[in-house]
């Protein structure tokens, strides 16, 4: 076990004892199954624990279980969302589509690659706290869209989309919805039906289940069907073929049971884990909170200190493990595209450092966390000349 | 034998060299580079007779900009300053076992000693 307090819960969580006890179960002999093979017993045990880890996850958006196509993570289920929507349509028939630049590199990336392939793609920016407004929504699904893609909660700042605004204009005008719901499911409702949702992206390793397991949602009626990334299977209803992962799937299902469960609790806890951070950290002269602190999830805070360097106050708190942002950035010198797409400037960026709060955090670790960061930054300060 | 982690810890927090608000900066010879990333680092000496014996610093960067910084000054003290020329970078890269695509650091530290050597032939 490393000696540091966890202040990453973002980036992944620690599996919860009962997903762990759930996924052991589900290593032994009894469901060692191809849920895939239905000519014996071992197959279809299998595949009726498939299909009610399948039901626990609709139940938890309001989809029917049809609707939920399993694949390896979110980013996965981005690219399938995105891909699929656009490689279904004949050749020759480009789509318009639109989406914004606070997103994550596993849909943006996406988009610039259906861009180099003729297809229409648009990004609006985030206003200065970091979430979509209704307005400049507005305008570019004036455009004629054909696909609209967001993400619910940002992985960085917190900030959230008003998925249920965005999802009605969008259905107003017949516009494919995808959200990511990455960091978001499982720890703020999401109902698909009333949200007018299209595709929806779920990841696992988010909310206390294992990594390597995601799905997507695809609303049967205004979607249907994708065509998939892959071929050689006719799995989950040839969308997404391979040999389905059945102990990691019952591992997802657990995870969103719990989840169910915990929800307002959770959030209750993690909205205190905010309030005695911001507390905590009050004093902490020149400290910027990225984003509103009223419109985003609570578990997540991006602090600035524009005067200090990012890497290198991390390696000064070590009692405790935070980020400098998006795990999928950190090994790389690129200021974040979120933070840009704000207005942050260079040094704010540079500055910048995420703490993401979680079920199993104490708010002694808490008091531990500001304590840590304050030595920190006097450390940092003192080196450079003082303030 | 330190590993190279403890020597960056090391490195990183010992605050001897730093120069403090009470130090005179006027009977030092300065020298200064940056980099797009908002780093930067000062470097203030003591000379007497073309022999250093005083250094301290100023820095802001990542950890291995602040324990190379450290390091090095730890270990110019007596030395020449002419002799800061031909000092062996690649000795500290090894010491605290600097990734490779933080290998710039290096330079901007090498900048900033080349400027302190030209400040000092200057007078």
């Amino acid at each position: 076990m490393k000696n540091k307090i966890y202040f990453d819960y973002a980036s992944t969580t620690p599996i919860a004892k009962e997903v762990k006890e759930d996924i052991g179960a589900a290593l032994e002999d009894d469901l060692l199954g191809n849920a895939s093979s239905l000519d014996h017993e071992f197959g279809v045990d299998a595949s009726q624990a498939i299909e009610l880890a399948r039901q626990d996850i609709a139940e938890l958006i309001n989809a029917e279980t049809a609707e939920i196509i399993w694949t390896s993570g979110a980013t996965e289920s981005n690219n399938l969302a995105l891909y699929g929507v656009c490689n279904f349509k004949p050749q020759g028939h480009p789509l318009s589509i639109a989406s914004s630049y606070a997103e994550h590199k596993s849909v943006i990336e996406p988009l610039m690659e259906l861009k180099r392939k003729g297809h229409r793609v648009e990004f609006i920016e985030p206003n200065k706290d970091g979430y979509l407004d209704p307005a400049s929504i507005a305008k570019i699904l004036d455009r004629g869209l054909d696909l609209f893609s967001c993400m619910h909660v940002n992985n960085e700042i917190g900030s959230v989309n008003d998925i249920a605004l965005i999802g009605s204009m969008c259905r107003e005008k017949n516009i494919i919805f995808h959200v990511d719901a990455a960091q978001s499911i499982g720890k703020l409702p999401v109902d698909v039906e009333q949200n007018n949702i299209d595709l929806m992206s779920l990841s696992a390793h988010k909310i206390y289940g294992p990594k390597g397991i995601g799905a997507l949602f695809i609303n049967q009626r205004t979607v249907g069907r994708l065509q998939p990334l892959m071929s050689g299977g006719g799995q989950e209803r040839a969308m997404r073929p391979g040999t389905l992962a059945t102990h990691q799937i019952i591992g997802m299902a657990a995870a969103y049971r719990l989840a169910k469960a915990n929800m307002e609790n959770d959030l209750i806890h993690l909205t205190k884990c905010r309030d005695l951070f911001l507390q905590l950290t009050g004093d902490i002269e020149g400290l910027m909170i990225n984003g509103d602190t009223h419109n985003t999830f609570p578990g997540i805070m991006s602090i600035s200190l524009p005067d200090l360097h990012a890497e290198s106050l991390l390696f000064a708190m070590d009692k405790v493990a935070i980020s400098k942002g998006s795990a999928c950035s950190s090994e790389s010198d690129e200021p974040s595209h979120v933070l840009k797409s704000m207005g942050l400037g260079r040094e704010e960026i540079e500055g910048t450092v995420r703490v993401s709060f979680g079920r199993n955090t104490r708010f002694k670790d808490i008091e531990v966390l500001t304590q840590s960061l304050k030595k920190a930054v006097d450390h940092l300060r003192l080196l450079k000349g003082g303030i | 034998m330190n590993s190279s982690i403890e020597i960056l810890k090391e490195a990183f927090f010992d605050t001897d060299h730093v120069l403090i608000a009470t130090d005179e900066t006027d009977q030092y010879t300065a020298g200064f580079s940056d980099n797009a990333q908002n780093m930067w680092v000062k470097f203030y000496l003591i000379t007497s007779n073309s022999k250093i014996i005083d250094a301290k610093y100023e820095v802001k960067g990542c950890q291995y900009l602040v324990a190379l910084t450290s390091l090095f000054t730890n270990s110019i003290i007596n030395q020449d300053i002419f002799c800061l020329a031909d000092f062996d970078y690649q000795s500290l890269v090894s010491l605290i076992d600097l990734p490779k695509n933080r290998q710039d650091r290096l330079f901007l530290l090498e900048d900033a000693v080349k400027d302190c050597i030209n400040h000092f032939e200057r007078g």
